[in-house]
């Protein structure tokens, strides 16, 4: 600005002001200062240069004081508001607030709803910009006033002895002069001499602040929420050793440990890596002028090549604020990346990121060899097994001896992969050969040490994967983990053969562990469509009506049953009976029965023979897909017909019931006792109290009820609903592993829908249902059908909650009581 | 009407009276008959077989008929065609594919397509199974499907449809009495099945049986068992098997009256034929001393199990002087060697049903001795036509011989008392009245 100092104007002639200074005649003004005045008219040092004049002062008496130039008492009057009492005892620049520091005393007090500017006028210059200030109590004041501590944010310059402080608050101007005893420090001294008169009084206002801003971690809290921070990035890169990346810049503040962000997101161009564990510290910078501080943060993550930097995300309360790279950015290479980060580190005054990253910094990289057993405090780590669950997890099988508090963190790393591994959420297994094998001689007695663990990864990769294991003591130990062999069932057999859980760890166990690790494992194993090969036998009706869907698995016999009892039936010709072998093994032998059995009842059918076996609801849908009925009927091959007529009495209750979706028959055991009529949900407390389903009065006599009777589930065993309602429903959900819950799955769904799902007690069919195996060996099968009961909670639990039917069947009026035992 | 005969002592002429109507009139046309056995004579010698076998020749030789026979083949020497016709018109036979013994089902693709071209070839008005082995239950409905207007008649031999130990209704291993099936226990006897197994295999036997019109039962023993099992009563009759006729009547040789008791075993040498009963009641004798008691036994072991074969063969190291081993015999001596012994004794530990050797022993006149339970006691009348001993009771055998020996009068009464066999033609005619009557 072309006038710095302040000229009279004729308004400010003021008769009532005591005088009119200018006609003090040829009286160099009291408290003239030359510099000031050199500092306020920049013509002056022209005009001085030029020789119009040899001094300021010249200046003045010949040309200023007639052109009203103000000297800088009246000047300063002019620039000052009013006079309050008060002192600044001593001031200094503190580098790592990124301030001047003020600390002396006020008759007046101020307070934040007046918002409070601070200028600070120095001999050389003046110096305004974000401040804090604070009032704390000064036993020497006898009540004239209270203790004053002022914070104003700037650079450090040379700007001479300090003059006076203003303060501007809304209406007014207060100012305090400051004699020549007021003492400038040193930065450390500066903060040093205030720490301890703020803390007389943590909780007045702003005390803590300030504090803050003088503590080594600290800096420019100024009352600003953190997603307000801004910076840049100077420098990064990835660090292979460490498995992160390294980011240098500055940023406009830093934050403590309790105060940092949630979340801390760094975006390249062509990805986002999210991180679990970040460190920063902070260090200062000079060359930022106090508008910043700088700062290296360590980010875990693959190395996987995302582009280049844009930005580090911070998250707080779900609010983000960005530290941003640009084309200055630089991106280094490790050895380079060591060298220049390692100095920076060292001005990192906090000392637990200064270590930690410093830490990551000086790390060795993996180099094929298992270094765990050279760490100072023994860790064993060994692994069985090692399953890829593509794209996004890995499960780890093994055991791992540590004594407490020594395992800092571990990861599970790969050239491309860097993926923090929680020990505490595995699922554990005991493991006492590992007790007595290794464990006893060194001192391990708690045979808890087996585990089964799900890493989420973001990538996956084939290459050597191993685990990092970190100590407190900042140690780094590598073990390698086993290639990855298993997918498919046999992996999943392998995950669950491995555990037994009850009660309450069930869910944990699920939800952490098996649960991701299954569902990604079936996903995979059904992604590629299996090959289906379609002969038909006989000629099938073209437009059926009815179309009975039939997966076989294991026994094939049935079908010779099936189709011999329903031979007798003239309508069982015009039916378009679908047999899906879901049994590869078994193809040429069925191939054989049903040409014989086509032989023999000349009932024609179809046969999909699948090329890999895919499970129960999987095949049921390869069914789906190739039937024409107007209904279709999903039928267990151990079901047999009672009356030859089902088909139709079933589907006439459908039609005379618009409310119902999916109707089934009663089904009995060949000894006549009930197998299902109707299900309902019961708690399991041994498994996390989820939901089963069960079957009220099975192995009972029939209770001679007739007629139609609602349930909230069927069993899928043989049930009857409309062909285009099944393919808006998308046959059954393929998440269900094998075989289980996909029937009440399917009910619920058609629930939600408004359509309910019922019995007809009327039609009798038989359900030779084999008796489930209780044997050790099948252990696998129980934790396979936990499973499926934990994506079935998962989706229905709230909706059985509020079921209507959820305890048992509406009983319709019209249903009378026959005889018993018909 | 009730087609079940009574317990009145079968004869040529009762036959014709109980309960069929026949005016003994030429019907107007004469029926078409297919026979069907599960074998041929020419094959093998089993009484099924040579019972529809001579039921066929019977039939076919009165006038005016027309009479087909269809035999099974095992051997596979003829397997590229399915039905064909070696022994020449008006029989034919079936080569033998895929059979499911648990159900009596046959898997054969080609034996519907084939037997479908036979019927529609011969057109026959009944047709009469005798058995259902090798040709699957599920013949009769075929049966029905391209005849439906034929009727379908089946004899039955053995349990088979009530039990899966080879139709006899003795446990396995143990070869006791059973006298009902259950899935619960049949499991039991066979451990690799379920409940549900036997459950639905006598579903599916039974499905098939309901398009069979009329079923014939050799002994009423055995139509007893089936009507428990299930069969409806009206649906059953009782008919005896046709055995092969004798050959030109030798001299006949009446019982002896004194001299020592000379006893006859005919038949295979097996367990459950008796025979181990048999060895351990003349060896009992042998002790006693009672020489006057010798034992003929004509039958072939060969054909028994290793481990049987190796007992018999340490038991005939044993065998005491009235021990007598004849080896197998030709059926076509059969008379001759019946009526070279007194007595014939059937001790049989199973239930038999109505056994070739009784029917040929009343065609010879010699009493018969036999285990008191099944069909053998019902053929055979305590003190009318035989004698009983209780099953499996060497020691009552033995008793009852040297009874025997010591009062010959009472071989004597019995040979008087004794029925005679059926004739062939009274037991032709009684199945083409049956086949009128449907």
């Amino acid at each position: 600005m072309a006038d710095q100092g302040i000229r009279r104007t004729a308004a400010d002639r003021d008769p009532q002001a005591g005088g009119d200074l200018d006609e003090l005649p040829d009286l160099v003004p009291v408290a003239f200062d030359e510099e000031i005045y050199l500092r306020a008219f920049p013509d002056v040092a022209q005009a001085i240069a030029d020789g119009v004049c040899e001094s300021p002062l010249q200046h003045y008496m010949e040309h200023g004081r007639h052109e009203d130039r103000i000297s800088h008492h009246s000047y300063l009057l002019l620039l000052h508001g009013r006079q309050i009492e008060g002192h600044i005892d001593f001031y200094g620049h503190n580098a790592l607030a990124g301030g001047w520091v003020f600390c002396g005393w006020s008759s007046e007090r101020w307070t934040e709803a007046q918002a409070p500017k601070f200028i600070a006028h120095f001999k050389n210059g003046d110096l305004s910009g974000e401040a804090i200030s604070a009032f704390y109590h000064r036993d020497g004041l006898l009540g004239r006033g209270s203790g004053l501590v002022l914070y104003i944010q700037g650079r450090h310059q040379p700007l001479g002895a300090l003059v006076s402080i203003d303060i501007r608050l809304s209406g007014e101007v207060l100012t305090i002069f400051v004699e020549s005893n007021a003492r400038q420090m040193a930065d450390q001294d500066v903060a040093a001499s205030v720490r301890p008169l703020l803390l007389l009084d943590p909780d007045a206002e702003n005390c803590r602040e300030l504090v803050l801003l003088l503590s080594t971690s600290g800096y420019g809290r100024l009352r600003r929420p953190l997603n307000t921070l801004d910076g840049f990035v100077d420098l990064c890169g990835y660090h292979l050793a460490s498995g992160g990346w390294f980011f240098c810049g500055w940023m406009t503040r830093s934050w403590d440990s309790e105060a940092g962000p949630d979340k801390v997101s760094v975006h390249f161009v062509d990805g986002t890596l999210a991180s679990d564990e970040t460190v920063t510290g902070f260090y200062p910078r000079d060359d930022m002028e106090g508008r910043g501080i700088g700062f290296v943060m360590f980010v875990h993550g693959s190395g996987r090549p995302l582009g280049s930097l844009t930005s580090i995300e911070l998250q707080r309360d779900g609010v983000a604020s960005f530290v941003r790279a640009s084309t200055a950015s630089q991106r280094l290479r490790e050895t380079e990346l060591v060298a220049r980060l390692r100095p920076i580190i060292g001005q990192i005054t906090e000392p637990e990121s200064n270590v930690a990253l410093l830490s990551f910094l000086t790390r060795h990289p993996y180099t094929g060899v298992d270094t765990l057993s050279a760490l100072s405090d023994r860790v064993f780590l060994e692994f069985d097994e090692l399953i890829a669950c593509p794209p996004g997890g890995l499960a780890v099988m093994g055991w791992m001896l540590a004594k407490p508090g020594v395992v800092r963190a571990i990861r599970l790393r790969s050239n491309t992969m860097n993926e923090p591994f929680d020990f505490e959420s595995c699922i554990k297994l005991a493991r006492p050969d590992v007790i007595t094998g290794v464990g006893v001689q060194h001192g391990f007695e708690d045979p808890q040490c087996g585990f089964i663990g799900y890493v989420p990864c973001s990538t996956l990769s084939n290459a050597d994967m191993y685990m990092e294991v970190e100590t407190t003591q900042r140690e780094v130990g590598f073990r390698k983990l086993p290639a990855p062999k298993l997918d498919g069932i046999a992996a999943i057999k392998r995950m669950l053969v491995a555990f037994d859980v009850r009660y309450n760890e069930v869910p944990r166990a699920y939800d952490r562990t098996v649960g991701p690790a299954v569902d990604l494992l079936n996903r995979n194993r059904l992604a590629n469509r299996a090959r289906v090969d379609a002969v038909e036998f006989g000629h099938v009706n073209p437009s059926p009506r009815f179309t009975v869907i039939i997966p076989l698995y294991g026994r094939l016999d049935f079908v010779e049953y099936q189709m011999a009892f329903m031979s007798s039936h003239p309508g069982a010709y015009e039916c378009e009976f679908i047999y899906v072998l879901d049994d590869p093994p078994k193809r040429r032998e069925a191939e054989r029965l049903f040409n014989s059995v086509h032989a023999r009842f000349q009932i024609p059918f179809r046969a999909l023979l699948m090329e890999q076996n895919v499970g129960f609801a999987p095949a049921n849908n390869v069914g789906l897909r190739a039937a024409n009925g107007t209904y279709i009927c999903y039928m267990n091959s151990d079901v047999f017909p009672g009356p030859l007529d089902w088909l139709e009495q079933l589907a006439q209750r459908l039609e005379d019931n618009p409310d119902l979706g999916m109707v089934g028959p009663l089904l009995l055991y060949g000894d006549g006792a009930v197998q299902h009529e109707g299900m309902l949900f019961k708690p399991l407390p041994e498994f996390g109290n989820w939901l089963f389903p069960d079957h009220p009065r099975k192995g009972m006599r029939p209770s001679g009820q007739t007629g139609l009777r609602r349930h909230i589930c069927i069993t899928g065993a043989c049930m009857l609903m409309r062909r285009d309602l099944a393919v808006e429903m998308k046959g059954f959900d393929e998440s269900y592993v094998i075989g289980d819950f996909e029937d009440t799955d399917l009910c619920l769904k058609l629930y939600e829908k408004g359509l309910n799902s019922a019995v007809d007690l009327d039609v009798q069919m038989y359900h030779l249902e084999r008796k489930s195996q209780a044997s050790s060996a099948q252990t696998w099968r129980m934790n396979l059908t936990l499973y499926n009961a934990w994506v079935h909670q998962k989706r229905w639990a709230d909706l059985i909650a509020v079921h209507p039917l959820r305890n048992g069947p509406v009983i319709d009026r019209q249903i009378t009581m026959g005889p018993p035992n018909r | 009407m009730t087609e079940v005969l009574n317990a009145a002592p079968p004869d040529a002429s009762d036959i014709a009276e109980a309960g069929f109507v026949l005016p003994p009139v030429a019907v107007e046309t004469q029926p078409r008959i297919m026979i069907i056995s599960h074998s041929h004579p020419e094959i093998s010698k089993g009484g099924a077989e040579i019972a529809a076998y001579q039921l066929y020749h019977g039939i076919a030789a009165r006038a005016g008929s027309h009479a087909w026979f269809v035999g099974c083949d095992r051997r596979r020497t003829r397997s590229e065609v399915p039905i064909s016709q070696p022994f020449g018109a008006g029989e034919y036979l079936y080569s033998v594919g895929e059979f499911d013994w648990f159900k009596f089902s046959n898997r054969d693709p080609r034996f519907p397509e084939a037997f479908a071209d036979l019927l529609m070839e011969t057109q026959p008005d009944i047709v009469h199974f005798h058995h259902y082995i090798n040709l699957g239950v599920e013949a009769f409905a075929l049966v029905k499907r391209i005849l439906p207007g034929a009727r379908v008649v089946v004899t039955l031999h053995e349990y088979l449809a009530i039990c899966n130990h080879h139709g006899q209704m003795v446990t396995n291993p143990n070869r006791t009495l059973c006298y009902k099936a259950n899935p619960a226990r049949c499991i039991e006897c066979f451990q690799e099945f379920s409940e549900s197994d036997f459950f639905l295999r006598k579903r599916y036997i039974e499905h098939f049986f309901n398009f069979v019109d009329h079923f014939v039962s050799p002994s009423q023993f055995l139509a007893d068992r089936y009507i428990a099992w299930g069969m409806p009563p009206n649906r059953v009759s009782v008919i005896e098997n046709l055995i092969r006729p004798p050959l030109v009547r030798e001299n006949f040789r009446s019982v002896e009256i004194k001299g020592p008791l000379r006893t006859g075993f005919f038949g295979q040498m097996s367990f459950l034929k008796g025979v181990n009963v048999l060895f351990e009641a003349a060896s009992q004798l042998d002790k006693e001393e009672r020489l006057d008691i010798s034992f003929e036994i004509f039958g072939d072991y060969r054909n028994q199990p290793a481990e049987f074969q190796k007992e018999l063969q340490e038991r005939m190291e044993k065998i005491g002087q009235n021990v007598r081993l004849n080896g197998p015999y030709d059926e076509t001596r059969v008379d001759a060697l019946m009526q070279s012994v007194d007595v014939i004794i059937m001790p049989s530990v199973w239930w038999e049903n109505s056994p070739l050797v009784i029917q040929e022993a009343l065609r010879n006149g010699r009493p018969v001795i036999c285990s008191d339970i099944g069909g053998m006691a019902e053929k055979v009348r305590d003190g009318i036509d035989g004698f009983h001993f209780p099953v499996g009771n060497a020691m009552a055998l033995a008793s009852l011989l040297k009874r025997l020996a010591d009062d010959r009068q009472l071989l004597i009464d019995v040979t008087c008392t004794a029925r005679k066999a059926h004739s062939m033609d009274a037991i032709i005619d009684a199945h083409l009245a049956l086949y009128q009557k449907l």
